[in-house]
């Protein structure tokens, strides 16, 4: 397979040679490098082989062109001729600082934005997880059969089973916690990662410093240890070498540290540490589904086989808690093709419009070399008349061709360094390895073979043409040496492909902006403006129900009274924040219903004023709504039009599958509706939801929201200070606007715009410039026919008109192909795009429209310059 | 098979170092690209790899040019068909040879000029 792939990239750079000489040696040649190839081992070696394989090409294919098959035995030491063509470039180019700039910078840019996106698509898509074997590492799905809801939540009893039925797999269950960790007197909040097993023995580490997790470690009453991540341990306890055998005060408990991980390890999400999960595990109280699961395979057996095994498993769980596993089978996903799902077409799409760039870059180039070859015929003509061989001709533009690609190829290198940087530090959060990304060999290596594919192409087919040049046309012509029609027509239709690619970026960007103002315009149905919150948790160690609810219930009070904010409320599930709860719920007016699955936000009773989200009808909780009061609920809305199709919710009683901070699952009362929310995807309608008064309900973790008179400043230190006041061992984290919060949501979009929007101008800048030149070429060659035509009377109008034509044709042209090509291209960028369809006609014509305006004035610069030539100093010029 | 005139061999020379070096290599046997290939890199004075766009352009000369000829491939030992097989024409020979005499005549008189072995 790997001998068919190299066969055919050979046949590909066979494609520089004559066609006879393909014909009589390209199979022989093929097969030649192929036994070359083979017989070569390493990577590296066999990656020098290519290198020397592509310039045997570049050299012997520019000889080829020239000589044919003509006295090779005469043609001497060829090697000590390059070097002073090189140099003889070098001089060329030195002479001419325009064209040099203009070619190598145009290249330049093009080959710098491919090899920068190239490292990224790199690092996050082709290259493996970080992690020894990690193609074996898989992450575990629960597929319903009958509904196809895909979820990853799993219990204690799903690892055991799995890890039971099929030998040799091993199973993380995860999840991430936020306790607060006191340290040196100060409260402050981490990230742990609570596992089921081993985190670092499944990812195949070593621990950097003591020992590893264990399964034997999460068990119910085990003992409380933690390993930290090589980051946390340096930054926060000064990397301090006997910190295993010590203990932190984690949620008011002390935890032992039992080992470091390496540095770099930060499964999953970064943790700052890791602690068992502790879990009952028998019985399934609050919590016991939300965690997830990844793992590793078994040697020798691949993602079908293991599955098939779990087939059997499935069977088995299903038989004994038909509840939870009827119709639920288990699927794995490697765990790399998880990770970057989500960025995948975006990242190809983006690729795409890169290729595109340095495809009107490299016709750019060769329109620049093709003019410069034609006006250098002059020159061409004399030294062949003074003797020059045809093929030294030809070897000096080659030359030239390489010196110019080299440079491009060093500037390029460049750019793409700065391009990483600056991809890196606009990425979205959401983006997936972004900390791998730089510029490696690989992509280098990439941008190398580029350069010399480029020369190829862009040294042979315009040297060909000079090199044809008769010298007797110098004798005939004088300096007017022409390129000839066939000239004319490939560089118009170079134009029109530039063109063509131009729309296709234009319209990509465009879409993308169409997208962002259609999710801007979504109605997220609350206030976002002058809206700020943070994140709090107490630790049940030191708070109960009924302590937790009085102490939020004063934080409420006192947070409202502060200078400056009008409102402030508490909630679990709010907009944009991580923390979401999805729980069954029952009907007692329809007993024999299926529960019907809803989103549950357990709120205060100024959270609906705070964030100003509207009353429907009824009425929102009130301080009456305590414990030991009737259980009340409110609903949003979808949950109103879903549930109860035929009348109002409002007096109905509903049981919830859920209870968190108090025993008892009470009947809840619906008191209210209140209008829909997005709170976790802008994009897409609320859920049915139903609302619960915290004060009833009892999480201990909460979004403290506060809503601050409009343009005062933040209130979020105040906040600081007044949770300082009242328990200095509590720690806020997650303290942000809602504003940021939103514009975290809509940042991949924007991301993608940017790049999008960039290399589109890029684009048509590009093919303005490229056509600005053909054009004022072109008029530059008629100068005496415009002046002739002048003499007999055409007017100023009609010249504009004859060499606005000349530009616009071509560009014409291009637009038709490239809305076609468009037609096409915008398809694959259909999951990135929202309240646009991809050949949204208004999109289009507004693209083509100013890609034709563009075209208008690029043409009309040299058309101005042309009605201006005076017919009378035209034809004495000549 | 005329025999080659001495001013048409000398019209080839100086050879190509390659070229020459082909000539020998093929010199009483019958080879494909990848043998001549091999033949060609066991000189170790050689700077790098034979290539294969090199090597089949001057084949393909030395073709054009009568010093080389194509076979079917070494009588009575195993072919490989699908290989193109390259013997060495009387003219090549003779072009060898003379080419030969000639780097030996430059060798004496570099000889007597520098002195030693």
């Amino acid at each position: 397979m790997a001998e068919r792939t190299a066969a055919r990239l050979y046949r590909v750079l066979l494609l520089a040679f004559p066609s006879d000489f393909r014909r009589d040696c390209g199979d022989e040649m093929t097969r030649l490098f192929v036994d070359r190839l083979d017989d070569t081992a390493g990577r590296p070696a066999r990656a020098g082989l290519w290198v020397r394989a592509v310039l045997d090409v570049v050299v012997q294919a520019g000889a080829e062109w020239t000589h044919g098959v003509t006295r090779l035995s005469r043609e001497g030491m060829a090697m000590g001729g390059w070097v002073q063509d090189i140099r003889l470039a070098l001089r060329g180019l030195r002479k001419r600082p325009g064209f040099t700039a203009a070619a190598a910078g145009t290249l330049a840019l093009g080959l710098g934005v491919v090899v920068a996106l190239f490292s990224v698509v790199d690092a996050v898509l082709l290259r493996p997880l970080p992690y020894p074997d990690s193609e074996e590492l898989v992450v575990f799905w629960k597929v319903g059969t009958e509904d196809g809801e895909r979820g990853r939540s799993v219990d204690h009893p799903d690892l055991d089973a799995w890890s039971e039925g099929v030998p040799g797999l091993q199973v993380l269950g995860y999840a991430s916690s936020q306790p607060t960790l006191l340290l040196g007197g100060a409260a402050e909040v981490v990230t742990v990662a609570r596992v089921t097993g081993a985190p670092l023995g499944t990812f195949g580490v070593a621990p950097f410093l003591g020992r590893d997790l264990s399964r034997a470690d999460d068990v119910p009453a085990g003992p409380r240890v933690a390993v930290l991540s090589h980051a946390f341990w340096s930054t926060r306890l000064g990397a301090a070498p006997d910190v295993v055998g010590t203990s932190l005060t984690l949620g008011g408990e002390p935890w032992e540290i039992v080992g470091v991980a390496p540095e770099g390890f930060a499964f999953p999400g970064r943790p700052d540490l890791w602690m068992p999960r502790l879990h009952p595990a028998e019985g399934c109280h609050h919590g016991c589904n939300i965690m997830v699961a990844a793992g590793r395979l078994p040697e020798g057996m691949d993602v079908a086989a293991v599955e098939e095994r779990l087939r059997a498993v499935d069977a088995r769980l299903a038989e004994a808690f038909p509840e939870q596993h009827e119709d639920v089978v288990t699927e794995l996903q490697s765990m790399h093709e998880h990770d970057v799902a989500d960025v995948r077409s975006a990242l190809w799409v983006l690729m795409g419009a890169v290729a595109l760039v340095l495809l009107i870059a490299c016709a750019n180039v060769a329109n620049l070399m093709i003019v410069r070859g034609a006006g250098r015929s002059g020159e061409m003509a004399v030294r062949a008349t003074l003797g020059a061989s045809r093929g030294r001709l030809v070897r000096q533009l080659l030359a030239e061709a390489l010196v110019l690609a080299g440079m491009a190829g060093a500037l390029g290198t460049v750019l793409a360094f700065w391009g990483i940087d600056a991809l890196v530090g606009m990425a979205p959060e959401g983006l997936p390895r972004m900390d791998e990304v730089a510029l490696d060999p690989r992509a280098l290596g990439f941008a190398a073979l580029l350069v010399l594919l480029v020369t190829v192409v862009f040294g042979l087919l315009p040297a060909r043409r000079a090199s044809r040049v008769a010298p007797a046309s110098f004798l005939h012509g004088g300096t007017r040496v022409e390129g000839g029609r066939r000239s004319g027509w490939s560089r118009s239709l170079l134009l029109s492909g530039e063109v063509a690619l131009s729309l296709v970026l234009l319209l990509g960007a465009g879409l993308m902006l169409r997208t962002l103002t259609e999710i801007r315009a979504v109605e997220l149905g609350y206030q976002v403006e002058d809206i700020e919150r943070f994140r709090l948790s107490t630790p049940e160690s030191r708070y109960d129900t009924e302590e937790t609810l009085r102490f939020f219930s004063e934080l409420e009070d006192r947070l409202a009274a502060l200078p400056s904010v009008e409102a402030a409320g508490h909630a679990f599930g709010v907009p944009f924040a991580p923390g979401s709860m999805t729980i069954g719920i029952e009907l007692r007016s329809r007993p024999d219903a299926e529960p019907a699955p809803v989103g549950l936000r357990p709120a205060s009773r100024g959270y609906l004023e705070t964030l100003r989200i509207p009353l429907v009808r009824g009425r929102w909780f009130t301080e009456d709504d305590v414990h030991e009061a009737e259980a009340v609920a409110v609903v949003n809305e979808s949950a109103a039009r879903v549930l109860f199709p035929d009348g109002s919710p409002l007096g109905e009683r509903v049981s919830v599958s859920a209870s968190w901070g108090f025993d008892k699952e009470p009947d809840w009362t619906i008191v209210g509706v209140v209008g829909d929310t997005r709170v976790s995807d802008a994009t897409r309608p609320d859920i049915p939801t139903i609302y619960l008064p915290n004060a009833q309900f009892g999480v201990n973790i909460a979004y403290f929201t506060v809503r601050r008179a409009p343009g005062a400043l933040s209130v979020l230190p105040a906040a600081r200070q007044l949770l300082a006041d009242m328990d200095p061992e509590l720690a806020i984290t997650r303290e942000e606007s809602l504003v940021d919060a939103v514009a975290r949501e809509t940042a991949s979009t924007r991301f993608y715009m940017t790049l999008l929007g960039v290399f589109s101008v890029l684009a048509v800048v590009l093919a303005a410039v490229g056509l600005y030149g053909v054009v004022a070429y072109s008029v530059s060659r008629r100068v005496r026919e415009i002046g002739i035509r002048r003499a007999l009377g055409a007017r100023a109008e009609d010249v504009v008109g004859l060499v606005v034509r000349q530009g616009v044709a071509p560009a014409l042209l291009g637009v038709a192909v490239g809305l076609v090509a468009s037609w096409f291209g915008a398809r694959t960028m259909g999951a990135l795009l929202y309240g646009v369809e991809p050949g949204d006609p208004l999109t289009l014509a507004g693209v083509t429209a100013l890609l034709l305006l563009v075209v208008l004035v690029a043409s009309l610069v040299p058309a101005r310059r042309a009605a201006a030539i005076h017919p009378g100093s035209a034809l004495r010029e000549e | 098979m005329t025999t080659p005139d001495s001013e048409h061999i000398h019209a080839f020379l100086p050879l190509h170092p390659e070229a020459f070096r082909i000539l020998t290599v093929l010199h009483g046997q019958e080879l494909h690209g990848y043998a001549i290939v091999k033949e060609l890199e066991r000189d170790p004075g050689r700077p790098g790899p034979v290539m294969p766009a090199n090597l089949y352009r001057r084949l393909r000369t030395l073709l054009a040019d009568g010093l080389l000829e194509e076979t079917e491939g070494p009588a009575g030992e195993e072919v490989d068909e699908r290989r193109r097989y390259f013997a060495v024409t009387s003219l090549g020979r003779a072009v060898a040879r003379a080419e030969a005499g000639r780097m030996e005549g430059l060798l004496r008189e570099a000889r007597e000029a520098f002195g030693g072995g």
